[in-house]
């Protein structure tokens, strides 16, 4: 993770997103190439590896556990919903900045953005669901006393700019690949309960509403335009940073701005508009994927040949 | 806007991830073949593992990378065995700069010390530039004064991006630098590379101005610097321009696509850890121009572009 | 019962107090606000004083209604750690604290993630305003204190406009004031009946209310803070959660630098009044 750059450098970064070839080729709007495999960790409900050509590195883990349901002491909601714990954690073995407390301030700053933007339960009475699109009362077992708490934990692994984005394809991947086990209630009378969790792993629960989960993409300002998918260095260049999140039928799920720049209102409204678009092609193609890789591997099921998961040892 | 999405691919050949999977073959049988390749040691490389027996031999001297013990030598190091004489040595793999004198190198410096600078060259520990191993403006054989002493963030400021000559050690093994040459100084009007420091070969010139209008500077300590061609005339000695920031005013688009593509050609050539020296650099140039500019930070478009480079090479020696 | 030890009454009754209606249950609908006075585009009136704090360098207080926050700005002082390395440019650090008391539920002394978050926040939204460049090797530091919370949005959105007036309060030189404003989306039924059938509320956009308070908050959609420099015409800040149509979000970012101006006034003549003040002293 380099700190330094030189005057020089930045300018010439700068002027050739100017006039849109930026430092390793791409234009102004394109990603680099997206590497992605599910199910690579057994000991999850759900997991996913990321990597973004050039360095990030990103392992998110979803992990179901039964917890007690969280009450608002005041408004009495939230008895009969689950909850979504994030948490992004970078990993010391990326970068020598990272260890010890060094990464405290970025943990901290990825974690609420991606709570922010996936756990944010609106007091809307309406919908059960939060913002993230996910049904939260799906994830309830026993009302008003247990339920499924998803932890979705994001480590970094390697850092090569662009983590934001990275961590919240791998949490839709993830999501996409969890699998919660079926439970049975039991009314014992009396307003007692008891549940049991079905040991079948073939008949398990997807987390419902996860189609509507939001994605991120972050758009870099530097100098009067505005670029995705920026490279280390150019992150160094960054003046202002917009993290727009979005889901697939283009309603904005969270807005941020980072970094020490400002911008301009009308330049925010065309920024706003464009990771809108992009984001909403982005997960299009994302899904397509997912479901690529989700339909291979059913497939191999159903023949009975086993799934083999490249996991570290792919390139 | 363009976005490619793909699954992972295995790291090793078909053959050999077969058998890591154990599909067919039981860990004796594995085993069993790594000895055969084991026993056909006569290649032309050797490769070792610390704690290997090189040769039990006592006619031979332990050089760099190896111990003596129970009169046999032992690598100490993962890499590869080069032996001159009755002198064995182990070049490791993969490494840290270590340099020797003369050498080339590209740095960033880090801090601003008293009367000297910290440069990163990728070693292991950062090099020293002393104020009075670098040119200071208005005159090559100008007298240190204690105003430079102070100012000395307006010639080389953290982040900042030099070439110098390993001019020197220090007794704790830190490289002392100097940039008392024309060619020397601040790098400006391009982007910055860095590769494994092994793969850059120690070359006539470390200085080359590519067909295709590039400059590039390759580091022996893997740091590369691809640049808009610069001509350099011997006579315009202005000595106030070596320490300017200012990037050239009429790099032209052209020029920037041809500096991204040598950039992700060297990129590429690093990716199939593939030596770095100008000529195969201009091979993967000319082998990249059939593919766009902004695929090719694609991996596939960057094995084959090394792949060809490579052919091109081995066509041209014969 | 023993009579004998408990000498009270044979009968007793509960207090008589009266809730105001509004208070124990507000419904949200069309142009109808948790505190009737305002219209949805309607702020909560700002008290904005600087210079309360003696030991500060500069410092502000500001009111909005329920909301109360004290900032005290020191500096600028030289960085004090050494081994950072040299920088060019001064740092901006802005801590916020939550006094324990200031919200519904019992804050800790300790500063926990959301307080480091909104502090970063808040350094994000100043620092573009602040002339940090002609401040090599030095740092401000900015204390923020809640003494009362009414709405996490509006809080922080006074927080960023009592930081900026006091940082001009210390003689720091800047580009410009920094003012910031909160709006909430929330969806309102067309009428109080038609509030009972959840239907109805899914299907109509939500509404824009400015600088919603606690109580509007709970009912919100989604909220927006945004910080911007009025002279400048230059958004400093912008966070937004929830979910949000993108045409909601235009218009509330319209809205939102609307009131900043307004905000902007404000602070303006705060300013100048603690000019006058000193003179007169």
């Amino acid at each position: 993770m380099p700190s330094l750059i030189s005057p020089a450098e930045r300018d010439f970064i700068l002027k050739g997103i100017e006039c849109n070839i930026r430092a390793d080729g791409r234009q102004r709007p394109d990603f680099r190439e997206v590497i992605l495999e599910t199910g690579v960790v057994s000991q999850t409900s759900g997991s996913a590896r990321v990597r973004i050509a050039g360095g990030t590195d990103i392992l998110v883990s979803v992990k179901a556990e039964i917890g007690p349901v969280q009450v608002d002491p005041e408004t009495g909601d939230g008895a009969d919903k689950g909850q979504i714990i994030c948490s992004v954690e970078c990993a010391p073995s990326a970068s020598q900045q990272f260890e010890g407390r060094g990464a405290d301030d970025l943990n901290n700053e990825l974690t609420q953005m991606m709570t922010r933007i996936l756990s944010n339960t609106s007091a809307t009475s309406s919908s059960a669901s939060s913002a993230a699109g996910i049904n939260l009362s799906k994830l309830c077992i026993i009302p008003g006393q247990q339920c499924w708490i998803l932890y979705v934990d994001a480590l970094v692994l390697d850092y090569g700019g662009n983590l934001m984005d990275a961590i919240f394809m791998g949490t839709r991947a993830a999501i996409f690949d969890t699998r919660i086990p079926k439970t049975e209630v039991q009314d014992l009378g009396d307003g007692q309960f008891e549940f049991e969790v079905l040991d079948d792993a073939e008949d398990t629960d997807i987390v419902d509403g996860r189609e509507d989960m939001p994605i991120c993409i972050t758009l870099n300002k530097i100098g009067a335009r505005h670029i995705v998918d920026a490279s280390p260095l150019e992150e160094l260049c960054t003046e202002a940073k917009l993290v727009v999140a979005v889901n697939r039928s283009g309603e904005l799920c969270g807005l941020q701005k980072g970094q020490d720049g400002g911008i301009e209102p009308s330049l925010l409204l065309e920024m706003i508009q464009f990771g809108k678009t992009i984001g909403q092609s982005l997960i299009k193609q994302l899904d397509a994927m997912i479901k690529a890789e989700a339909d291979s591997d059913l497939g191999k099921r159903q023949r009975g040949e086993p799934i083999h998961k490249l996991g570290f040892f792919a390139q | 806007m363009s976005f490619t999405f793909h699954a992972p691919t295995p790291r090793e050949t078909a053959e050999s991830s077969k058998g890591r999977r154990g599909e067919d073959m039981d860990i004796d049988e594995e085993f069993a073949q790594i000895q055969a390749k084991a026993s056909m040691k006569d290649m032309a490389v050797h490769v070792v593992t610390p704690g290997e027996v090189i040769t039990s031999d006592t006619a031979f001297m332990r050089g760099h990378g190896t111990y003596i013990e129970q009169e046999k030598v032992l690598s100490s190091l993962a890499g590869v065995v080069e032996r001159v004489n009755k002198l064995i040595s182990v070049k490791p793999l993969h490494t840290r700069y270590t340099g020797e004198i003369g050498d080339v190198v590209v740095g960033r410096i880090t801090e601003v010390a008293q009367k000297r600078w910290k440069v990163d060259v990728s070693a292991r520990s950062d090099a020293i530039l002393m104020l009075s191993s670098v040119n200071l403006p208005g005159g090559v054989q100008r007298r240190k004064q204690e105003s430079d002493e102070l100012q000395m963030r307006n010639f080389f400021m953290e982040g900042d991006l030099v070439v110098a000559e390993v001019q020197a050690f220090f007794s704790d093994g830190a490289y002392s630098l100097h940039t008392r040459s024309l060619k020397y100084g601040k790098l400006r009007n391009g982007s910055f590379i860095s590769v494994s420091p092994g793969l850059v070969q120690r070359c006539k010139s470390h200085f080359h101005s590519l067909a295709c209008g590039v400059d590039v500077i390759l580091g022996l300590n893997g740091y590369i610097w691809v640049s808009a061609h610069v001509p350099q005339s011997l006579d315009e000695i202005d000595t106030e321009q070596v320490y300017s920031n200012k990037n050239k005013e009429d790099i032209t688009p052209v020029d920037r696509e041809a500096i991204a593509r040598v950039a992700n050609c060297i990129r590429a050539l690093a990716q199939e850890t593939m030596f770095i020296n100008d000529t195969i650099i201009s091979f993967a140039y000319e082998a990249s121009l059939q593919h766009k500019l902004k695929d090719m930070t694609k991996r596939e478009v960057m094995q084959s572009i090394a792949q060809e480079a490579t052919l091109a090479v081995e066509n041209m020696k014969g | 019962m023993d009579r004998k030890r408990v000498a009270g009454p044979e009968l007793s009754v509960a207090p008589l107090v009266e809730y105001p209606v509004d208070r124990k249950c507000w419904i949200p609908q069309k142009d109808h606000r948790h505190d009737a006075s305002r219209q949805p585009e309607d702020m909560r009136p700002i008290y904005l004083k600087t210079g309360l704090i003696n030991q500060a360098n500069g410092s502000a207080y500001i009111e909005l209604e329920k909301t109360k926050i004290a900032c005290g700005v020191y500096g600028p002082r030289s960085v004090k750690r050494v081994g950072q390395g040299f920088s060019g440019h001064g740092v901006l650090n802005c801590e916020i604290k939550f006094a324990t008391f200031s919200c519904a539920k019992r804050r800790t002394n300790v500063r926990d993630p959301q307080e480091k978050n909104l502090s970063l926040i808040i350094s994000q939204a100043l620092t573009p305003a602040v002339r940090l460049d002609l401040l090599p090797k030095s740092a401000i530091d900015v204390y923020i204190t809640v003494l009362e919370s009414d709405g996490i949005s509006s809080c922080l959105s006074a927080a960023i406009t009592a930081a900026s007036a006091a940082l001009a309060h210390a003689g720091i030189e800047m580009l410009d004031l920094v003012a910031a404003c909160s709006a909430s989306y929330i969806p309102t039924g067309p009428s109080i009946t038609a509030t009972e059938s959840a239907g109805s509320i899914a299907s109509s956009p939500p509404q824009i209310f400015m600088d919603a308070d606690l109580e509007e908050e709970k009912h919100e959609q989604g909220s927006i803070v945004l910080a911007y420099m009025p002279s400048r015409n230059e958004v400093t800040h912008v966070l937004q959660s929830g979910k949000a149509e993108g045409a909601i979000i235009s218009q509330s970012v319209e809205h939102c630098v609307e009131a900043c101006n307004k905000i902007y006034a404000v602070m303006h003549h705060a300013l100048l009044e603690s000019i006058t003040e000193n003179k007169s002293v």
